[in-house]
């Protein structure tokens, strides 16, 4: 029931994670190249790296996790859009600046790109650009169960493991719930207007609110009913480390190092 | 030279006025989310570590809920995919782009501040990797103003409206809408001290505050009035449920 709808609506990169070409591969592989890559990209602050690590990030996504170019440009959108906007912001500086390259004026209000401001803006988009591709790299191809596993590895507490799974769980069945919830609203012209819209999204989510602990309850009834005595256990296969995947990571990883270290020593 | 300059002129005035339309029109998916790999380094790792004395509390309390009772933890866990699904929710908002809620603020005055730091930390998790809202660098940062600053003021706000003896929808309403503004707040300057520009943090928060205060103030009201209409909702629907995590029964036992 989890993954009823297949187009996968608001969770998209779900439904991607669990058709992904790269499933077999280790999870703890896959997210420890992910926040490795992650932790270079920002930790560089380069706009040379960033783009490299986008667009290999990408081509990895594309070529080996098999997700549609059209997909792929279509959930990197709106990252960009609101990765552009926030650029925009740093690259403007209030105030007169001595040798700025361009100028603005807005009554007695002046703002200034200056030649700082804009590496900084330029750096600061590549960076985070790269860090976005290696997060959508993490999300597209490794399903949630088998990332909380992970967690679960590395000590985290088990209470917050327990709470992880059951709020994925209860993710799909919300987002249904919500969904049916909007739609009836919607045809019952419930969004027809600021005032009747603000009163429809209300009382949909208390509705929301009030059912689910309502299915909160009859979840705990049927826990007890079945032997219920404080742990949860749930089935989870966890792909094999296998030296054939691992070697190119490490490469890879050792390919942004040494680009890292060009950048720095100013070679090129 | 002069032609030169009112070209460019031209265009930033274009570029400027463009920045806080697109902004309203993204911030339906990003809300507050300070954005992967939009922080550096050092400041990802000092606001991870500013989260975690939190984090571990609200450890410590959920344990101790749990203890108590042990249905709490399904509640609990439907509150996190509630505040997660209600960003998925449909919202009407000013600029006729959607905006949504973050529930944060709900929950707090629902669970109390601990174990919505843990929620809010969860939630942000699975927005990050599922929605690509937010993001792993950035996690201690927006768990810092979304899960512990914004809740904290909520809870607090609650607290004494009711020790004031203010109705309870409004208070509610009151505690929410606030907590919404103080978290934007954070967030700006959280970004101001990451992107001081030339001309100082607090330009720079003023900067920031400007751009997100088009969606956040309205945003603010709106959740309030929500929130306030889920907790009379819920008084009507669930008031077993409400009793069984305290939030009926401590003001029964006060009044």
């Amino acid at each position: 029931m989890a993954h009823a709808h297949h187009s996968g609506g608001v969770l998209t990169m779900d439904v991607l994670a669990a058709r992904s070409g790269l499933r077999d591969v280790s999870p703890a592989l896959k997210a420890s190249l992910s926040v490795l890559s992650l932790i270079l990209c920002v930790g560089a602050a380069d706009a040379v790296v960033g783009a490299a690590v986008a667009v290999s990030m990408l081509c990895t996504i594309w070529r080996l996790g098999k997700v549609s170019q059209h997909r792929l440009l279509h959930l990197l959108r709106l990252p960009l859009v609101f990765l552009a906007v926030s650029c925009v912001v740093i690259l403007l500086e209030p105030g007169e600046h001595p040798g700025s390259l361009a100028r603005l004026t807005l009554g007695d209000f002046v703002l200034c790109v200056t030649q700082t401001s804009l590496a900084r803006a330029l750096t600061l988009f590549f960076q985070a650009l790269g860090a976005v591709c290696c997060l959508f790299f993490l999300s597209m191809t490794t399903p949630m169960p088998q990332l909380i596993e992970l967690l679960r590895k590395c000590r985290l507490p088990e209470i917050m493991i327990e709470l992880m799974y059951l709020i994925y769980r209860y993710l799909f069945v919300l987002l249904q719930v919500q969904r049916q919830m909007t739609e009836s609203a919607a045809a019952r012209l419930g969004y027809n207007g600021l005032r009747r819209s603000v009163s429809t999204a209300g009382r949909i989510s208390g509705a929301l609110l009030a059912s689910s602990f309502r299915r909160s309850s009859a979840c705990y009834d049927a826990m007890l009913a079945r032997g219920y005595d404080g742990k949860l256990a749930f089935l989870t296969s966890t792909p094999k480390l296998r030296a054939r995947h691992a070697l190119p990571a490490a490469g890879y990883l050792l390919l942004v190092g040494v680009l890292i270290v060009f950048r720095k020593r100013g070679v090129f | 030279m002069k032609r030169n300059q009112t070209k460019a002129e031209r265009w930033l005035l274009r570029a400027s006025c463009a920045a806080p339309l697109l902004a309203m029109l993204c911030t339906d998916a990003s809300a507050m989310h300070i954005m992967e790999g939009f922080l550096p380094q050092t400041h990802a790792i000092v606001w991870g570590a500013v989260c975690a004395p939190f984090i571990v509390w609200g450890l410590v309390c959920i344990k101790k809920i749990v203890a108590e009772h042990r249905k709490a933890v399904l509640l609990l866990a439907m509150m996190g995919a509630y505040a997660f699904v209600l960003s998925a929710l449909k919202m009407p908002s000013v600029t006729g782009s959607s905006s949504h809620p973050t529930g944060t603020g709900l929950g707090a005055v629902l669970f109390g501040p601990g174990p919505m730091a843990v929620l809010g930390l969860i939630v942000l998790l699975f927005q990050a990797i599922l929605l690509a809202h937010g993001g792993l660098t950035t996690l201690g940062a927006n768990t810092f103003s979304m899960a512990v600053a914004g809740p904290f003021v909520s809870f607090g706000v609650y607290r004494l409206l009711q020790k004031l003896k203010v109705n309870r929808a409004v208070s509610v309403g009151a505690a929410c809408a606030l907590g919404d503004l103080f978290t934007y707040c954070v967030t700006s300057v959280q970004l101001a001290l990451a992107h001081p520009g030339e001309s100082g943090v607090m330009a720079s928060m003023a900067k920031f505050m400007g751009i997100f205060a088009l969606t956040q103030i309205p945003l603010a009201i709106v959740e309030g009035i929500l929130s306030a209409v889920v907790v009379i909702m819920l008084e009507s629907f669930a008031k077993p449920e409400l009793r069984e995590i305290g939030f009926l029964q401590k003001e029964a036992a006060k009044a």
